[in-house]
């Protein structure tokens, strides 16, 4: 991705030709002509009183029917469990000390009524989380996957099909959970989720695409293990780690030996120890 | 988070009323601003409101404390005037380009239009990127999102506009 980060680099062909086509729109308007500045009427002062007669409202909010408030362009909203929020604009959910939710606009997310614990579903669109709560006790659900909040910031977008849910952290990590399989995501990473087939193979937002390419195959059941293998560059052991997982016994051994050649035998036996010791590990090779 | 070299002492002397040092600030920060309103508005409405943009930050500045925030402070007067814009036109179900607007290229305006069909996290800073022609450190540097966030907008962005504007991956 360094063309794309800084410019330098070889370009990759369809993001310089996207660059080319869009910079004919740069701004080249020269600056405007400044009128006289007149003595401001305190607007720091308004918006301060505006903002603490918000914070006050949405305090105020009862919440012993389980919602929670919602902003949107300034106005307030409450949304109950059982209800569905369908912004026009970019909204934000609040979930007190928990932390709070961006849903971009167009998205369908609703409020789900968990006991012990804040769940929302997301149905379709995006959004952002800044969750500050313990590990597990925000969750969001989408049709195919949900991602369990275990301290963290990311972005999390589910397709107008409901069928494809990427994820994307930006801070801490998420657990994508569903079909009988977990995958972490931590900070840097990004994970798809499809709807049969559950939480796919993590990997750094800067894998190659043919190694993305190759994991998005096995996710789907058609991808080859020594494909991968001869694709993942050192830093990819986040990948590889969960790999590690989800194949047989008899494929361990070459994954388990690229993670650690000192701990083999035990990685092959998915033995507990060596794997929190690995992924420890996995997580000091992020981008 | 650093300003780029120049802006605060530039942002002081146009707290003064130094209109050549505000000019300098325009030169900078325009493109930032005209990505982030086109992320909203049509092409033919953006240079307008770009112009009205540095009207109000000229007007507002004294309210700016810390000259380091200026990015960040302008980036917010672009998104609201841009809402504000938006909130007075009738609801438009499909956000079409309208046809009487100068259209510079076909192929720019279906970019265009694909960028801004994306999740809006996404839209600004690959506008930024293609159309301001900022790097990533430049975007993080003045809209004061971190170079993380920076970095997953511009890479699942880019992913998504590959997807649907049919790139080879």
């Amino acid at each position: 991705m360094s063309w794309a980060w800084d410019g330098t680099g070889e370009p990759d062909p369809f993001e310089k030709d996207l660059a080319d086509k869009l910079g004919t729109l740069r701004y080249s308007r020269p600056p405007p002509r400044l009128p006289r500045r007149t003595p401001s009427p305190g607007w720091g002062l308004v918006a301060l009183a505006a903002a603490v007669l918000l914070a006050w409202f949405l305090g105020s909010l009862r919440t012993t029917d389980g919602g929670v408030p919602v902003s949107m362009g300034g106005r307030s909203a409450h949304l109950r469990p059982g209800e569905w929020l369908e912004p026009a604009m970019d909204a934000t959910i609040h979930l007190a000390d928990l932390g709070t939710v961006d849903v971009a606009a167009g998205s369908r997310v609703g409020l789900v009524d968990a006991p012990g614990e804040r769940r929302l579903s997301l149905q379709r669109g995006a959004l952002d989380a800044r969750v500050v709560a313990p590990p597990r006790l925000f969750v969001v659900d989408t049709p195919s996957t949900a991602a369990v909040d275990l301290g963290c910031a990311y972005h999390l977008e589910v397709d107008d099909s409901g069928r494809t849910t990427w994820l994307t952290v930006t801070s801490g990590a998420v657990s994508l959970e569903g079909h009988g399989r977990a995958s972490v995501v931590p900070a840097g990473a990004t994970a798809t989720s499809r709807s049969g087939l559950g939480p796919g193979i993590p990997r750094w937002i800067d894998a190659p695409p043919d190694l993305a390419g190759a994991l998005d195959a096995f996710d789907r059941g058609d991808g080859a293990v020594p494909t991968i293998l001869r694709l993942a560059r050192p830093q990819d052991g986040l990948s590889l780690w969960h790999l590690l997982q989800r194949v047989g016994p008899s494929d361990r051994r070459p994954i388990a030996a690229i993670l650690d050649p000192r701990a083999v035998g035990p990685l092959s036996r998915l033995d507990p120890v060596a794997l929190q010791s690995s992924f420890d590990h996995v997580l000091s090779e992020a981008p | 988070m650093g300003m780029p070299d120049g802006t605060v002492a530039e942002v002081n002397d146009a707290k003064r009323g130094d209109e050549a040092a505000f000019r300098r600030l325009h030169g900078r920060y325009a493109p930032m601003v005209h990505a982030i309103v086109l992320a909203r508005v049509s092409m033919s409405e953006a240079d307008d409101i770009v112009q009205e943009v540095f009207v109000t930050a000229w007007r507002r500045l004294a309210e700016l404390r810390d000259g380091d925030a200026f990015g960040p402070w302008l980036a917010r007067i672009a998104r609201n005037r841009a809402i504000d814009h938006l909130r007075r036109r009738p609801l438009r179900i499909v956000d079409e380009e309208p046809s009487v607007a100068p259209i510079p290229g076909a192929e720019a305006a279906e970019a265009l239009r694909a960028i801004r069909a994306l999740p809006e996290a996404y839209r600004e800073t690959l506008l930024c990127r293609l159309v301001a022609g900022m790097t990533g450190p430049e975007i993080a540097e003045r809209t004061g999102l971190t170079e993380g966030s920076v970095r997953v907008n511009l890479h699942r962005g880019m992913q998504l506009l590959r997807e649907r504007l049919g790139g080879d991956r």
